[in-house]
């Protein structure tokens, strides 16, 4: 009943008029910045944090929430029509999606991603409500060991959700981890191949990385392929609106990936993207029926992680509304916002001011419902955007890209990082390797590193704290059945099969 | 092209000699070492509101972050002592990274700059875990000496005011603590409410919320006076060791070499602003002091002194 009465509070207050406005003005905001790539929703929310100075802070976090989810939505775009994943959680999105976009069902993939993150948010938005407090619980119960744990099931699962040999993305992870390294070591405060160089003290940013290796280094590829300068001529498109039996096809994926990406979300650190990547290589693992293959323009490769980030970008919530735990860096902004109207984000939140913290979950839901309608009718305008003339298009695509990347830190360095991963990035491509398990051993590898160390280092190197809880044992079974399916003899063949092509 | 433009004005100035007096003539930028929506970068865009009105000029953020800080630290060390940039200086990178390993560092943190005015000062509250078997700063000390290596304390990464804080208390009481850094604040407070670690030495606004809920128990402050938000803890004055006083603070300098007049307008419009009535209810809220009587006169002695502070400490940082 209480739960009920909460509800009720929340959607009085995200359904003021005052507060729609400005939940329509955040996703509305945060679609545009996401579509363009580079600009992401941490310089947008910065940029427009004083702005909301002068308004109440429900309705300024219900706009900065709206900026967030909304960028969501806009990345997974740019992931599709131009395989430029603008941030790690839409890495895995733009694995299908850029290849039903060639195959002409560009606006298939966008209704497909439209719609299974907005049943995402649905659930997701009543998860929240229901087990915002238990689940803070379960939070505080995940120490050093149980983190490290978590990691090496993510790097794991990368490993397997990979189409390439395996040998391939074992090493392609590694690598990812190594690059990782890179900057100044959290224990002891040595600089790790830095060769001196300050602005490399804090280590490569995702960002650069991601945009050099999938946006750049592809547009080489693409322009190389076709010397008139054409790049990856897209076939007429035939049908915006996905089928009936599409349709059917993808409510499992979603809700297996609402699942995950909801129970994800709420750890610190990443959850987002390790949902979206879990969530891909589940639905590998399910009995195919559509025949569909991954990689080639599966659609069950787009809904279940799609749901699976917009799940998780919903539940992070969770960790910062009671525990003032910011799980990303957009969410330390809103730290930040919060602070400014003199809200201290953390325990006493739900019960100081529960107005403001049901108002925010439900204009969630009411934003994710903006949201399909803002992009339900736009899918034929991106789609318009692949008839753009590539060359047009590369040069406007590339010069967003630079604005993006030196915006990260305010320094051009930053666009010459990207410069330099855009020849290794090429490089990759050329030798046909994959690309997206170094992306997740880059991100998970420093989190694996610090919480080892971090581990060893309470319990003064005594190795059996890594097996003292039961989450970590539990978790280390699920990467023990992950390695036998990977090995099993009949699934190593498929394998095989698929990478042969 | 707007870039070009303020240059030429500025070289415009400069040939016409109609510099230091009538400054300042165009907008003001402030460079904040840190990341957008950081405190310090919170700090600053909320001083800056006021800085610009009793400066008749707009004050414009520009974030450089990077290693801690050094990166916008070193952006305003070499640029034009002109007093149209400004740093947002603060102790990490011009009080703590100097003391740890002066090799690193590309500016000289003391001679490099025009120490103007102080801005902020925050004292650390000492934490504990709820279930920690000692309740105040004299306990603590106690039953670390009793129980050396066996106690630990987080911080929000190595050469942190928050690292230094504990480094400080150990030298002064002769304890042995072990140091556990993490990347962010915030992880390290729900790790020390859950158990994970022993101590933290934390700024009051961050500790406050989780105090408040019992997930954790405040022993005293590194402060000399005791903190309004927690008036129960005891000092670590009071504890009888004085040498364990530790603050965060941050400063507003320019680089050498800036024209008198300048410096003076400067250090009267920031006197100003932390007079302001909505600036002082501003940091009262977040439970710090304004740092008023580090000024012109005395600027450059105070970063000389922090650093010799912490030079004492440095060497069991390095271990």
């Amino acid at each position: 009943m209480d739960i009920l009465a909460n509800i009720q509070l929340g959607l009085a207050t995200a359904l003021q008029p005052q507060n729609l406005l400005y939940a329509f003005i955040g996703c509305f905001m945060g679609t545009l910045i996401g579509v363009l790539p580079g600009l992401g929703p941490l310089a947008t929310i910065s940029m427009l944090l004083p702005l909301t100075y002068a308004l109440d802070p429900a309705a300024a976090l219900i706009m900065l929430a709206g900026i967030y989810y909304g960028a969501q939505y806009g990345g997974s775009t740019t992931a599709i029509m131009v395989n430029l994943p603008g941030e790690s959680s839409s890495v895995v999105t733009a694995i299908d999606g850029y290849q039903l976009a060639r195959k002409g069902k560009a606006g298939t993939a966008l209704a497909t991603a439209a719609l299974s993150s907005f049943l995402a948010g649905t659930i997701a938005t009543i998860f929240i409500a229901v087990m915002a407090k238990p689940l803070a619980d379960v939070a505080f119960k995940f120490g050093p060991s149980e983190y490290f744990a978590l990691m090496l099931v993510g790097l794991i699962l990368a490993t397997v959700l990979s189409n390439a040999r395996l040998i391939e993305s074992i090493g392609m992870v590694f690598l990812g981890v190594l690059v990782s390294t890179v900057g100044i070591d959290v224990n002891s405060g040595d600089e790790r191949f830095t060769f001196g160089v300050t602005a490399l003290f804090d280590g490569f940013d995702f960002v650069v990385i991601a945009m050099a290796i999938f946006g750049f280094a592809e547009i080489v590829k693409n322009l190389q392929e076709s010397e008139d300068g054409k790049g990856t001529a897209t076939p007429r498109i035939t049908r915006l609106m996905p089928t009936l039996s599409e349709l059917k096809a993808m409510v499992g994926p979603a809700l297996r990936g609402t699942a995950l990406g909801s129970l994800l979300g709420v750890l610190p650190g990443g959850g987002a993207a390790i949902a979206s990547f879990a969530s891909y290589s589940l639905e590998k693992k399910m009995p195919n029926k559509g025949g569909e293959e991954f990689g080639k323009g599966a659609l069950a490769g787009i809904a279940g992680p799609e749901a699976a980030n917009n799940a998780a970008a919903q539940t992070s919530f969770i960790p910062l509304l009671t525990l003032g735990m910011p799980s990303n860096a957009v969410m330390a902004l809103m730290v930040g916002a919060m602070m400014i109207h003199d809200i201290q984000p953390g325990p006493r939140v739900m019960t100081a001011d529960p107005a403001l913290f049901w108002g925010l979950i439900a204009s969630m839901w009411a934003g994710n419902l903006m949201l399909v309608v803002l992009n339900l009718p736009l899918v034929g305008v991106w789609v318009k955007l692949l008839s753009v003339p590539y060359k047009l298009l590369y040069p406007s695509i590339m010069l967003l890209c630079c604005i993006g990347v030196y915006s990260l830190k305010n320094d051009s360095f930053e666009i010459y990082l990207a410069a330099f991963f855009c020849v290794a990035g090429y490089l990759l491509i050329s030798l046909d390797l994959p690309a997206p398990p170094l992306l997740l051993g880059f991100v998970l590898g420093p989190m694996l590193e610090e919480n080892l160390r971090r581990a060893l280092l309470i319990s003064r190197g005594d190795v059996s704290v890594l097996f003292a809880s039961n989450i970590s044992i539990a978790l280390y079974l699920v990467g023990a059945i992950a390695v036998l399916l990977m090995v099993a003899p009949s699934i190593r063949r498929k394998r095989e099969i698929i990478a042969e092509d | 092209m707007r870039h070009f433009s303020y240059t030429l004005l500025a070289a415009f100035c400069f040939v016409t000699g109609a510099f230091a007096g009538d400054y300042p003539e165009r907008e003001i930028r402030w460079v904040v070492p840190f990341g957008a929506g950081s405190v310090t970068d919170l700090t600053a865009r909320k001083l800056a509101e006021v800085l610009g009105q009793k400066l008749n000029q707009p004050v414009i953020i520009e974030n450089k972050p990077g290693a801690g800080g050094v990166v916008g630290t070193k952006e305003v060390a070499i640029a034009k002592a002109d007093g149209y940039t400004i740093l947002y200086g603060s102790s990490g990178p011009l009080g703590i990274l100097p003391a740890l390993d002066p090799s690193k560092l590309s500016y000289d943190p003391v001679d490099g700059f025009d120490h103007i005015q102080g801005i902020t000062r925050s004292s650390q509250i000492i934490v504990a875990r709820p279930d920690a078997p000692f309740n105040t700063i004299s306990e603590l000390v106690e039953y670390a000496k009793e129980n050396p290596g066996k106690l630990n304390f987080g911080s929000p990464g190595v050469g942190t005011a928050q690292h230094l804080a504990g480094e400080v208390l150990k030298s002064a009481t002769g304890t042995d603590i072990v140091h556990v850094p993490y990347t962010t604040g915030t992880n390290q407070m729900v790790d020390l409410a859950a158990g994970v670690i022993d101590l933290s030495f934390e700024y009051a606004a961050v500790v406050k919320p989780y105090v408040e809920d019992g997930k954790m128990k405040v022993l005293g402050t590194t402060s000399t006076e005791r903190a309004p938000a927690f008036p129960d803890a005891q000092t670590v004055v009071e504890a009888g060791h004085p040498n364990a006083v530790n603050f965060g603070w941050t400063i507003a300098s320019l680089p050498k070499g800036a024209p008198d007049e300048v410096k003076a307008k400067l250090e009267k419009a920031f006197q100003e602003t932390l007079h302001d009535e909505g600036i002082q209810a501003f940091f009262a809220a977040d439970s710090r002091e304004a740092l008023s009587d580090v000024n012109l006169s005395n600027a450059q002695e105070f970063v000389r002194s922090e650093i010799d502070k912490f030079s004492k400490v440095s060497a069991s940082v390095k271990q």
